[in-house]
């Protein structure tokens, strides 16, 4: 988890990790808003997205509690989604600050992490497929193999017709 | 002599997101399991003390069960 330079400012730069549980009260319909409401905010941070994936509804292990305008809400689902960036390491804690004051996230964790893909599920599924992709360009390749063969016996063929 | 899982598998860093590799390495009772039984290196096992701590928060795992 190494932090960078900025290529033209020179600030120090590193890559973090935002996951963050939106509130059930908020419709399917309206989770789009809240995504792109985190985007702008990252945005506005001089933030370069590297990788998300858009929140899903999900049951919680246990209940979560939280004092909302004076009142106790109790959640046992929520939508979690995560968005990884790379931003100078000077404006974390706005976003810190900015999510925080957002009242339909119920929780957020920000995290540094590295570029690369760390979710091993996804990982391995990705891995996979590159194998498949690999196996089935390698049997495509028999036959230009076979093709290249027949092109030299008939380049021969065509020798021995000409020096004939 | 158990392998570590994380070093079998070329994981070098350990996601609070992968719940479903978590879980193999709590108890039932929603614990951590010691090195000891689980065979993971010393800097995977930090990583995934850190990790379980994490997918706690975020309510993907359970802080207690049973």
């Amino acid at each position: 988890m190494k932090t960078t330079e900025h290529k033209e400012t020179g600030a120090a730069m590193h890559v973090y990790e935002v996951g963050y549980l939106i509130v059930p009260t908020v419709s399917e319909d309206k989770v789009a808003d809240e995504v792109s409401a985190i985007h702008t905010m990252l945005e506005g941070a001089h933030a370069s997205i590297i990788a998300e994936e858009f929140p899903k509804a999900m049951p919680l292990a246990y209940t979560m509690e939280r004092t909302h305008e004076t009142k106790k809400q109790k959640f046992n689902e929520a939508y979690f989604g995560w968005v990884k960036f790379e931003m100078p390491v000077a404006s974390i804690n706005d976003i810190d600050q900015s999510l925080v004051k957002r009242s339909n996230i119920l929780r957020h964790l920000i995290t540094k992490t590295v570029r690369e893909n760390t979710v091993y599920s996804t990982r391995l599924a990705e891995e996979l497929a590159e194998k498949a992709g690999e196996a089935a360009d390698a049997a495509a390749g028999e036959t230009p193999s076979e093709e290249v063969g027949a092109k030299k016996e008939m380049d021969k063929s065509i020798d021995a017709l000409v020096i004939g | 002599m158990k392998q570590c899982f994380f070093t079998q598998n070329n994981i070098k860093y350990v996601d609070y997101k992968d719940v479903d590799i978590l879980k193999k390495f709590l108890n039932p009772h929603g614990r951590v399991m010691a090195r000891k039984r689980t065979g993971v290196s010393s800097g995977h096992q930090r990583q995934l003390a850190l990790a379980v701590k994490r997918a706690r928060f975020m309510g993907m795992l359970p802080f207690v069960s049973r």
